[in-house]
Formats: C-alpha cells, structure tokens, sequence
C-alpha cells in the first residue's frame, strides 16, 4: 500500500482551468489523486507522470451521467469522482492525440456559460438575503447581536464572491466570443 | 425544428455519423476515421451536442446493434434530422459552388 497524503484546498466553481493545472503539475512531481471530496483531496505517491486533468459538467445533458462516463472511459478518461456538479477526469498523456473534453469554441462557451448562470443566481440569491436580514425585513434587520452580524458578513461575502465569479466568467466568455471568426 | 444559421463542424459530422443507429464511442471512431484523423470531436463537446440534438428532435435514442453495448446509449437520426443533414450539405455545396471561380487565385 502506498503513502497517501490528503490536502485541504478551497475550489471555487470558475477556476476549473486553474483546478486542472494544479491536479497535473501535482502528477508531475508523483502526486497521483485517488479520490475528491469537498475541500479536500487524496494523492497516492508514485513515480512523476505527465497526466492530463479535466473537470466536465453534464451541461444540458439530463441525468444520465452513466452513459456520459461510460463515453469518456470509452476515449481513455478515467473517472475519479466528482465536486457539486464538476466531474473530475484523468487520461496520461499521449503524444499527438488531442487531451480537449471540449473540442470546439462553441461548448466550451456553453459550459462556460452554464456555471456563469449558476454564479449569478445563487449571488443574486444571496445579495437578496444580506439586504433582507439587514435592511428589508424589520423584525430581522433590528435584530443585533453578534451572531447575527456575523451571520449578515457571512451571507455579504458569499455573494461578493460569488457575483465577482461570474464577472470573472463572462469576462473569459467575452474572449472566446471575440476569437471566434 | 426552428432552423438556426449554419451547424457546428462537429455537429454536422455527428448528424451524419447517425444515419445508423450508434453509440457516441462508435460516432467518434467513425468521424476520426472519415476525416482521416483530421477532425477529433472531443467527449464533453459530443455529449453536450446529442443532448441538445435529442432535445430538438434531430436524433432520438434507439437500442444498440451489438447487445454488448447496452452500457453504452445508441443514437439515430430522426426524419428532421435527416433534413437537417441534408440541408447543410447543400448549404455547403452551394457555398463552394459559388465561391469556385472567385477563389482560384487564392488557392495558386
């Protein structure tokens, strides 16, 4: 049995290109993951690898996420387990084959698009919490105490984060729109 | 079927790689090979692709030829799908056909 070694890491649902680098310059210095959790990552350690990593979303595709798999098996990617609805995937790399999920500009835009969707919404739902605990709704917005301040930074923050995520998502959507002829 | 400008490169190799029933490993051996390695339509843009196809009624599910298949699912082509195939490959011809006589001397 080989060492295993976990790392903690916060993901944030836009850097799946960030996620993917990371996963393999870890393959290339012989860290090889062997399961995802939320946050949190299991390598096993071996030998140094070049290792191509992708996430994929069933992205207007219904449920039936065992065909979509068994598809991506079927090119050589090997499951390894997934984060909310990011599907992780890894293949070894092979000389002149092409190591893109997404071969044309039009679904990567589409993808892209679908996690902006999701940023925005679930942002906008959480701006509208922070203004009603805080300004909107009388009973909660007289409401002082610690908790509940903490509760109002908390709910502020997430949405911030969020709404920064989607303007940081349309802004690489915006670039694919204008490479393409 | 609303009909939308010209299909995606990868689109129309898909629509015409389910003229009979298939798989999506089966579509992709099957483009890689009629174009000679030239057009590689990588899973994640497949899949999005025949769910949306199936969505508007181009393709529609269908059991596999091969009972070994039954992991995987099998597609085909429906009657507007069939059009649709159709109506881009004269679209093309038509394109090529007029631009014929105006391209030569860019192609010397």
């Amino acid at each position: 049995m080989s060492e295993l070694i976990r790392i903690r890491k916060v993901f944030f649902v836009w850097q799946e290109h960030l996620e993917e680098k990371w996963l393999t310059e870890m393959a290339a210095q012989g860290l090889h993951l062997r399961k995802v959790g939320f946050c949190m990552y299991d390598f096993e350690k071996g030998n140094p690898k070049t290792v191509t990593y992708r996430l994929y979303s069933h992205v207007g595709f219904g449920k039936d996420t065992k065909a979509c798999n068994q598809l991506f098996e079927d090119m050589g990617w090997e499951w390894m387990g997934s984060i909310l609805s990011w599907q992780y995937f890894r293949k070894p790399h092979e000389e002149g084959k092409s190591d893109e999920i997404l071969s044309d500009n039009q679904s990567k835009w589409e993808a892209l698009k679908y996690w902006r969707n999701v940023s925005l919404g679930i942002g906008l739902l959480n701006l509208y919490n922070f203004l009603n605990i805080s300004f909107l709704s009388p009973g909660l917005a007289s409401w002082r105490s610690f908790g509940m301040d903490l509760m109002r930074l908390l709910v502020l923050s997430v949405s911030g984060l969020l709404l920064v995520g989607t303007v940081k998502i349309q802004k690489r959507m915006n670039e694919l729109k204008d490479s393409m002829l | 079927m609303k009909k939308r400008g010209p299909l995606t490169e990868s689109t129309y190799y898909i629509l015409l790689a389910l003229q009979e029933a298939n798989h999506g490993y089966g579509m992709m051996q099957m483009i890689e090979q009629i174009t000679q390695g030239e057009v590689e339509i990588g899973p994640g843009t497949l899949y999005g692709a025949l769910g949306k196809l199936e969505k508007q009624g181009a393709i529609q599910t269908t059991t596999c030829p091969d009972s070994s298949d039954e992991r995987r699912k099998c597609y085909i082509l429906t009657d507007e799908g069939r059009m649709l195939l159709v109506d881009e490959y004269q679209r093309m011809k038509r394109v090529v056909s007029v631009s014929d006589q105006w391209v030569k001397e860019a192609v010397k």
